[in-house]
């Protein structure tokens, strides 16, 4: 029997008193089978213990280990968000104790900042940012000759062998998909200070997303912008 | 050991039900061709004739056998009201309590983006044109109290908003203690939720 701190990101009717339960744990994503009887809610602390060796685990107890949030509007779509994500592109079983701790104060931040669009914004990029470098798709300093870039030249990104590089562009044709290299080390660096760096780090999260999640774009996209028109 | 083709066919048609897998589908086939051959009939007849006739209300979405539902065609419900719920099988549980007079819109599901449920997927434009009607005055939100039905409530309720109709007062149903239930085994979630929605004490 195994013990381990969990959230639960989804799950579905399994049978007559059984539900099938995906949950994050820091030891990667862990697909389970739980009685009715034992099933606990979303965005709350769980304690889970399990057995089993196949891809599916027997889930013996799953006990709440404090409230959990209660989010509203857009920072109950964040969470969402956050679950729809990690449901789509973690690896079950594959540690992960830095996104697990992510996790735990992205949801923090949505509590204590649910009513603060800019706040929310901000827990959502650390929240993706450790999620891509889990995924080994992190932004990088790199260009495609090995050098650094530079804060004060403008970059466009190039794929190279299955990875993301920066080309460097020349001064006088910044495009749409150009980004200037301070704006990069921000992003690199977690820094969501300024209005750019964050715009930067939202563009750039969501193109490298959008290359792992294939042809299903996430449907909690369009949730956010509706919520985000209405509020 | 194998089954003859039509067999191996029963059985492999009978695990489309929910919760039947291979053993309970093998024991459901030879049940019914071993010991209730008119069960089997009478079960055949009864899908083909459900699967002829039972539609979706055009009104609030339930299964029906009409295109008004039961419930859509009385005029004598509370038309003020109306509520929201997931599913059909939502619908009848709160009309065996008898204790709601108004009309129903069922959704049909919830927003689930980890199961590919949009606000498209709910025939959202569908309710949003129904409380244009002036005669509603609550709307009431009976979605279960998942993250999923959660977030569906506050969608459908801020839509509802924003909507250009004399104002409309929404509702959610209440969470908290559970009658015949006892505090020390409710979960902490479920006992913030009942205090944050504690009410005012009456004799009546």
């Amino acid at each position: 029997m195994h013990s381990t701190p969990a959230y639960l990101l989804h799950q579905q009717a399994y049978r007559e008193n059984k539900r099938l339960v995906w949950l994050l744990t820091p030891q990667g994503r862990l697909d389970g089978v739980v009685y009715k009887r034992l099933y606990r809610p979303a965005l709350v602390p769980l304690q889970c213990e399990y057995q089993g060796r196949r891809s599916l685990k027997q889930i013996r107890t799953l006990e709440a280990q404090a409230l959990g949030v209660n989010l509203v509007y857009k920072a109950q779509v964040c969470a969402l968000y956050a679950n729809e994500l990690l449901f789509r592109l973690l690896p079950s079983e594959l540690e992960c104790h830095a996104l697990f701790l992510a996790y735990v104060n992205l949801l923090n931040a949505l509590q204590e900042a649910q009513h603060h669009v800019l706040l929310c914004a901000q827990a959502l990029r650390t929240f993706e940012s450790e999620l891509l470098r889990h995924l080994d798709q992190e932004v990088t300093l790199w260009q495609l000759d090995g050098q650094l870039i530079q804060s004060h030249l403008w970059y466009t990104q190039v794929e190279y062998d299955g990875q993301v590089a920066w080309r460097v562009l020349p001064e006088s044709q910044p495009t749409v998909d150009a980004y200037l290299g301070e704006w990069i080390q921000a992003v690199v660096a977690g820094d969501w200070s300024q209005p750019k760096y964050r715009h930067t780090a939202k563009s750039l999260f969501r193109q490298r997303f959008a290359r792992l999640l294939g042809h299903r774009p996430l449907l909690t996209y369009q949730l956010l912008s509706v919520f985000q028109q209405a509020s | 050991m194998r089954f003859s083709p039509l067999i191996d066919q029963l059985m492999q048609a009978l695990r489309c039900l929910p919760g039947v897998g291979p053993k309970s589908a093998q024991r459901m086939a030879l049940h019914l061709l071993e010991r209730d051959p008119q069960g089997a009939q009478h079960l055949i007849d009864s899908l083909q004739q459900a699967l002829d006739k039972v539609d979706h209300c055009q009104q609030c979405r339930t299964l029906s056998e009409t295109p008004l539902c039961p419930i859509c065609a009385d005029p004598r419900r509370d038309a003020s009201l109306l509520c929201v719920v997931e599913t059909p099988a939502d619908l009848w549980a709160l009309e065996q309590t008898q204790g709601y007079q108004g009309y129903y819109f069922v959704l049909l599901g919830r927003l689930s983006p980890l199961e590919g449920i949009g606000p498209d997927d709910l025939g959202l434009a569908f309710l949003l044109q129904r409380l244009q009607q002036a005669s509603i005055q609550e709307l009431i939100l009976a979605t279960n109290p998942t993250l999923e039905g959660d977030t569906t409530a506050q969608y459908i309720a801020l839509r509802a908003r924003n909507l250009k109709r004399p104002p409309l007062k929404i509702t959610r149903l209440a969470h908290g203690v559970p009658l015949g239930g006892e505090l020390e085994y409710l979960d902490g979630g479920t006992l913030v939720r009942a205090f944050s929605g504690r009410q005012v004490y009456t004799d009546t």
